[in-house]
């Protein structure tokens, strides 16, 4: 059982900018999550924070209440899976008995277990090969197992797939989603790539620039961007942002405008000028006119493979553009289209500041 | 007409056959991805088009000429690496600038081509900036825009796009298609990448590279829409079409294509068609849906062993009767069930000859979709 709490945390390598800024955040003991952002937005920092490999000064980290500011690496409750996984120069079956060397556990209990863990990730037959001669893939299966025998209650996992051969790393997803089932402990995934993130965590925290820009769980996080960034990152292409203004009692973006959704009129009220969020798979697309629909010309189609096409549409006067994603296959560029969007999957945001207001 | 064409080209390294038996024609002005995993041989072959490295075998034809044996700066290919190397002291004027430099062009002319060049790329105003104040996504500009000021019969690109960030590759594939497909600027372009994504997004041909040999070659989109044998249904898409092994059995006058209790397909009218052993019964994992839509939908029960959501949808992997099977959902989803349902209309079917992997038909229902 671990509970992390970080409160206030902020750590600069040079004094002068932030690598993590103000981080707020709890992760419950057996929870799943993941730290995502691009290159350069404090997320291995913040994951080297609480591995205790730095330490800031004027924050809290709490380890089940505790706070564990002043305990060493090595006796925290954590282990930790690295980006480029080092090997010691021995059998695998050697590297997976290393941490239990002090343990005082019989040998054959020992034995027991690094079995144990050789079967759930699947190296039995590569236990006699010598470790530092395995390929990547295999050579951090081998580091997740040491990280594993450890039984800490806490692991840390820190872009673990990203030095890997791209055909072997839905086998090592696979392999560390099966033990995030079977082993209950809290996970931390830190992840540029959205996909590992939404895979292999529940909850995510999407971090930009040393902050935290939102902290939800997986689901949430791609219906309900807490703001223009998030929207646009998570999702491929990612959400369509339009500019608007509410008068006259409809949503006005230059040269098209749309019919209020009842919900949204309260908060519209009172953000007059505004942005409008949608994701490309929710814009209703039609061959025929529809009323209330809106004239668009399909100016571009780009394959996205698996059935999947991206339509480029432009608005009447040209000035707007909106993608709309699913299998529209029976559309061709140049072609008239009208289009819709689902009230219940418009998101409102703040001009200015670019947060979520509905 | 075919612009180049390469007949018999094989490559040994050591005594490690790197390519082997490689005869392609590319047509003038077409895109044609080389489509292959890591290792298949994509930027060796590029290289021996380029004249920077010497095939074992085979001849290289370009406007019917045989320029087997010209080297690289006499032959009239153009070239983007993976691994874009700026000259770091120069600027990115000077970058650009250099074929031309090299080639002895007059200085008006090279003024007037990089700026034109670099306008279209969008890159103008960086032309007195450095390599190492640019982002990855201007320094992959500027190599594309050293290699398109050169007058070219033909241009190669070397994955240009797999060190890039994800996003980055998003807004650059459209463009860079739009970039080299531009009206006016017509070319001959061959363009390598392990993505079938790019492949399908820019390219109208496609030659399937594995290990070393070619697999397939064909139009791009219309062989995406109908795969046209298993060759190309097993390695083009990524997850590949799901296929299945499959008898043909005859049930109270009936015929029927049938792979497993739940695969099973009513044959009886098109029946001519069907008079080998052995089919091959195939359908897209994106033609799972986890609704019955239509009651002419096939309901077929899955074990799920791992969910995989992507920037673009889910990728369901899945167990039938102890096969392998993938499927798509358009959209992320996590499921906690183990055993699923999903259903798969008749149409979505493809059946391919087992004896020679060619296309047969798509499946078309008979008995008003009735099985």
């Amino acid at each position: 059982m671990a509970k992390i709490e970080l409160k206030n945390v902020t750590y600069s390598y040079n004094g002068e900018t932030n690598a993590v800024e103000d981080v707020n955040l709890i992760f419950s003991s057996e929870g799943r999550y993941s730290l995502l952002g691009p290159s350069g937005c404090g997320k291995t920092t913040l994951l080297k924070i609480i591995a205790g490999l730095l330490s800031p000064d004027e924050s809290e980290i709490l380890f089940d209440g505790q706070d564990i500011k002043d305990v060493p690496v090595e006796e925290r409750d954590i282990a930790m899976v690295f980006q480029f996984p080092v090997v010691y120069p021995m059998s695998v079956f050697e590297n997976l008995m290393f941490p239990l060397r002090r343990k005082k556990m019989s040998k054959r209990e020992k034995e027991k277990k690094a079995l144990q863990i050789a079967d759930l990730l699947e190296i039995k037959p590569i236990l006699n090969e010598q470790a530092n001669k395995l390929g990547p893939a295999d050579t951090q299966t081998v580091a997740l197992g040491r990280a594993l025998i450890k039984e800490a209650a806490v692991i840390l996992l820190d872009e673990p797939l990203s030095s890997i051969e791209p055909e072997r790393r839905t086998a090592l997803k696979t392999k560390i989603k099966r033990i995030q089932e079977e082993e209950k402990k809290l996970f931390i995934y830190v992840t540029h790539d959205q996909s590992e993130a939404l895979t292999l965590s529940d909850i995510v925290a999407v971090m930009k620039d040393g902050k935290i820009l939102q902290f939800d769980p997986k689901e949430k996080i791609y219906d309900e961007p807490a703001n223009l960034f998030v929207g646009y990152f998570i999702g491929s292409p990612g959400m369509n942002i339009l500019e608007g203004e509410f008068k006259e009692g409809k949503l006005n973006f230059g040269d098209f405008a749309l019919p209020l959704v009842p919900h949204l009129k309260d908060h519209l009220e009172k953000h007059k000028k505004f942005k409008l969020g949608i994701r490309p798979e929710y814009v209703l697309v039609s061959k025929e006119e529809r009323s209330e629909w809106i004239l668009f010309t399909c100016d571009e189609i780009e394959e996205k493979g698996r059935g999947v096409r991206v339509l480029c549409l432009k608005s009447e006067k040209g000035q707007s553009e909106i993608k709309a994603s699913g299998s529209y296959f029976d559309i061709g560029e140049g072609d008239k289209v009208w289009i819709q969007f689902p009230g219940d999957k418009i998101r409102i945001y703040d001009r200015e500041s670019e947060q979520i207001i509905a | 007409m075919a612009i180049l064409k390469l007949e018999g080209i094989e490559k040994k390294v050591l005594r490690k056959r790197i390519l082997q038996d490689i005869s392609i024609e590319v047509k003038e002005q077409s895109f044609t991805a080389i489509l292959g995993p890591v290792g298949a041989g994509k930027t060796t072959l590029l290289k021996i088009i380029a004249g920077t490295t010497k095939s074992s075998k085979g001849r290289v034809f370009l406007r019917g000429k045989d320029i087997t044996n010209l080297p690289p700066q006499k032959r009239k290919v153009a070239m983007v690496f993976q691994a874009f190397s700026l000259y770091p002291n120069l600027t990115v004027y000077e970058n650009m600038a250099s074929p031309l430099r090299a080639a002895r062009k007059p200085e008006r002319e090279i003024r007037e081509k990089v700026k034109k060049q670099a306008e279209i790329l969008g890159i103008g105003s960086l032309l007195n900036k450095h390599p190492y104040e640019l982002s990855g996504g201007e320094s992959q500009r500027v190599a594309i825009g050293r290699a398109l000021v050169r007058e070219a019969s033909v241009y190669l690109f070397d994955e240009p796009l797999t060190n890039l960030d994800y996003k980055l590759r998003e807004s650059m594939s459209r463009e860079l298609k739009d970039i080299l497909t531009a009206k006016g600027f017509e070319r001959t372009i061959l363009y390598a990448t392990p993505n079938y994504e790019e492949a399908l997004s820019m390219s109208n041909e496609t030659v399937l590279l594995q290990n070393g040999r070619v697999i397939w070659s064909g139009p791009t989109l219309e062989s995406y829409l109908t795969p046209p044998c298993i060759a190309f249904a097993k390695n083009f898409p990524s997850p590949p079409m799901n296929l299945f092994e499959c008898r043909l059995v005859e049930e109270a006058d009936k015929l029927y294509l049938c792979a497993s209790e739940e695969i099973k397909l009513n044959v009886t009218h098109p029946k001519d068609l069907f008079h080998e052993n052995g089919y091959i019964l195939g359908f897209q994992p994106h033609a799972l849906h986890i609704e019955k839509k239509d009651k002419e939908m096939i309901p077929v029960t899955f074990h799920l062993t791992f969910v995989d959501i992507t920037p673009s949808g889910t990728v369901l992997h899945l167990e039938h009767e102890g096969k392998e099977v993938s499927g798509f959902l358009p959209h992320p989803q996590d499921f906690k069930e183990k055993i699923i349902r999903l259903f798969v209309y008749p149409h979505d079917f493809f059946i391919f000859s087992k004896q020679n992997g060619e296309l047969i038909t798509r499946y078309r229902s008979t008995n008003n979709g009735k099985n």
